[in-house]
């Protein structure tokens, strides 16, 4: 009885296995093929009782549009104009008019005044919630830009896995005056082109060049040059204070921070030769000299670890990308094309490390990338002058400045495919921009 | 009280049984993992369709001086709000079934690759005289057949054979035709941004659940309950919008009953970095 039971047992155990066997995966497609297009996304106006809602979802959708990789819905094709955060969207609606993902926002006044926001992200194919995404934000009312800015930040790394770059400011050089007494002025503006703050000088006879942020974006190193030479500043974006970074004999140029922005390396030229020196922000005392070689050394730039520095040479005779570390030991070139490379800049994403740089071949310039070994070069751009890249902090995108004959220098970025180049949200003449990390 | 003569029971449970594992069985080879099936390629959109992007002069407008100006206070982010229930009940995630539409051609399947298509299925009946004779055209020929006594009416062994092979052909090519036309559907619907150009090799798989009429049952991660699970941001996005993809693919229309269980649970592989880099190559 026992064998005939256990018989029976193994018949259905084996029957319950074929039966559980149909519920698994048949088998595997692959989906080799898909729209390579901008992710479709609404933002109508933030509905309550605050101000600023109409220009919140303004400010997303731009900065979502400006980076090539959205396309926001044009408001005047929504169907339903009036969206309430504290209700379920009418999906069917933002299906109609081509949108794949939804955004929703309120803004209201706390009791302490501040200004308080709340926002949603939807999936209007799942007429669901996308999770994890959406906040609650109080700040001062003037800060409101930067709420729209964080919130834009969210979205697009939820929905493209980079992360975001919008709440971020802009340090360039505003060129004003006939080309013969020409003005250059530090200038600050948020990445979307608002907020510009001509800050100048330390005074008014200066012109500024190479404006850097700290890696904590509260301040910027510059060069000015004056009749009388040049020197390197620093300017906090918090105090407003301007102090200056030793004197050197001969011309100090192109400062950069190192990542935890306590050095800041530059080159010094001085009779022909040019090296690069380093020198010690917070305690101060004499830089120390990383290069001593009879050629120019310049632009040096430090890796996201702080432990190599990529500069530009011309010690084989026209200049070319050449590594070494942050103590000066161990150069070797970089760059094997042919062409002028120069104003190298280390991508700050640790994850996928690019160094990118001007090249000039003839009398045409380009903004490149290339991996830390040389290898993987590509040009980006092709001008008749572009020139002085610098990196968002994702690393996705760079900003440069490019002239056209006859005009002055303006801004534009371009991404890291080279799909996605477009001129910068400033219209006015500037150049010499320098990227901030992520606003704190 | 009535009583149950125990051996017939228990013979009759052998018998029932014995039938279920026979039957467990046969089907137990049409279970197992079979290779992918590739949807062809067509042309990608080129940079100039996709992404008409923005003159800058359109986003920046007011540039005024504001020298000096103190900078603003940090605005603060808290954790995400307390989940208010919004105030009417959600609509029901799936549309209202319509009943009186008749049911669409099955869509064509063109541009997919069919694995070894075989003869197109007909609609008529099978003629087992006509596949007698095509079987014996097609076999080289043999000596005469001895005559036997009372031999059966029926089909012989090599008909049966022929038969079942024709009806497991064309039911695979069913099969093969609805996971490609559902494959397409969703590769339709599937947009790529392409943020994370190629920077490694992105991939998602999603497990499809679908009903008999084609409706969406499930879709999920391979690996994972949830995209939200999914550790990696790049691939957690590429997989967000994959699950978007296949849920406006559906319902799949048009799919063949009878090889329900071919395309029933399948995974659906989107290999988004290899795509991208192909788009890359070709800018």
């Amino acid at each position: 009885m026992r064998k005939i039971l256990t018989a029976a047992f193994v018949v259905l155990a084996a029957q319950l296995a074929a039966v559980g066997a149909w519920s698994q995966p048949q088998g595997e497609v692959v989906i080799s093929r898909a729209n390579i297009a901008p992710i479709v996304i609404a933002a109508p106006g933030f509905s309550g009782a605050g101000p600023h809602g109409t220009e919140l979802a303004e400010i997303i959708r731009n900065n979502l549009g400006r980076s090539g990789l959205f396309s926001p819905v044009d408001p005047l094709r929504y169907i339903d104009k009036d969206v309430q955060f504290s209700t379920y969207p009418a999906f069917p609606n933002w299906k109609l008019v081509g949108s794949q993902y939804l955004v929703t926002g309120q803004v209201s006044r706390g009791a302490s005044g501040l200004l308080t926001v709340d926002f949603r992200l939807w999936d209007v194919n799942a007429a669901q919630e996308v999770k994890g995404v959406g906040a609650h934000f109080e700040a001062a009312e003037e800060s409101w830009r930067r709420i729209g800015h964080q919130i834009s930040d969210k979205i697009y790394a939820q929905l493209t896995g980079e992360a975001g770059y919008f709440d971020t400011r802009i340090a360039f050089v505003s060129e004003s005056g006939p080309k013969t007494a020409k003005r250059r002025v530090l200038t600050l503006m948020d990445q979307d082109g608002y907020n510009p703050q001509f800050l100048g000088g330390p005074d008014a006879t200066a012109q500024i060049f190479t404006p850097r942020f700290s890696s904590s974006g509260q301040e910027v190193v510059y060069m000015a040059l004056r009749d009388s030479g040049s020197q390197l500043y620093l300017f906090n974006l918090e105090t407003s204070r301007t102090e200056t970074l030793g004197r050197y004999e001969g011309m100090a140029l192109g400062p950069r921070f190192s990542p935890d922005g306590s050095k800041v390396a530059f080159s010094v030229a001085r009779r022909g030769n040019a090296d690069i020196f380093v020198a010690n922000v917070r305690a101060g005392g004499a830089p120390t000299q990383l290069t001593s070689d009879p050629n120019i050394d310049a632009s040096p730039s430090f890796s996201p670890d702080g432990r190599q520095i990529v500069f530009n040479s011309d010690r084989a005779g026209s200049p070319q990308l050449y590594i070494m570390g942050a103590d000066g030991a161990g150069a070797r070139r970089l760059s094997s094309g042919s062409g002028r490379y120069t104003t190298p800049v280390w991508s700050p994403d640790p994850t996928d490390q690019w160094i990118a740089f001007t090249k000039q071949t003839g009398a045409t310039f380009h903004i490149g990338i290339m991996r830390p070994d040389g290898s993987d070069e590509r040009l980006l751009t092709e001008s008749y002058l572009d020139e002085g890249p610098s990196w968002a902090p994702n690393g996705r995108l760079l900003i440069f400045s490019r002239e056209s004959p006859g005009s002055g220098p303006r801004l534009w970025t371009v991404d890291l495919t080279g799909r996605i180049i477009q001129p910068a949200a400033y219209s006015g003449p500037g150049s010499d921009p320098g990227w901030s990390p992520m606003l704190k | 009280m009535q009583t149950v003569n125990r051996p017939t029971a228990l013979g009759l449970s052998i018998l029932l049984h014995g039938g279920l594992l026979l039957a467990g069985l046969i089907a137990w080879p049409f279970t197992a993992h079979r290779p992918p099936v590739h949807i062809t390629p067509v042309t990608l959109m080129t940079a100039a369709e996709i992404a008409p992007l923005r003159a800058a002069e359109e986003a920046a407008e007011p540039q005024q001086a504001q020298v000096e100006k103190p900078e603003p206070a940090p605005a603060k982010e808290q954790p995400p709000p307390k989940p208010t229930p919004p105030a009417p009940k959600p609509p029901a995630p799936a549309p209202p079934p319509k009943p009186a539409k008749p049911e669409p051609a099955p869509k064509p399947v063109a541009k997919a690759v069919a694995p070894a298509k075989p003869s197109k299925p007909e609609a008529k009946p099978l003629n087992l005289n006509d596949l007698a004779r095509t079987l014996a055209a097609a076999s080289p020929p043999s000596p005469p057949p001895r005559p036997v006594a009372a031999a059966p009416k029926g089909p012989t062994q090599a008909e049966k054979d022929a038969m079942a092979r024709q009806a497991e052909g064309e039911a695979r090519a069913a099969a093969a035709n609805a996971l490609q036309a559902i494959g397409n559907k969703i590769a339709d619907n599937w947009n790529l941004s392409c943020a994370s150009a190629e920077d490694r090799s992105i991939v998602v798989r999603l497990r499809i659940d679908l009903g008999v009429n084609g409706g969406l049952i499930a879709v999920k991660p391979d690996k994972y309950d949830r995209v939200e699970d999914i550790p990696d941001p790049k691939v957690r996005a590429a997989a967000i919008g994959a699950v978007s993809a296949a849920r406006a693919a559906a319902p799949f229309t048009g799919l063949p009953a009878e090889s329900y269980s071919e395309w029933r649970t399948h995974l659906y592989t989107f290999p988004a970095s290899e795509l991208c880099a192909e788009r890359m190559r070709g800018r």
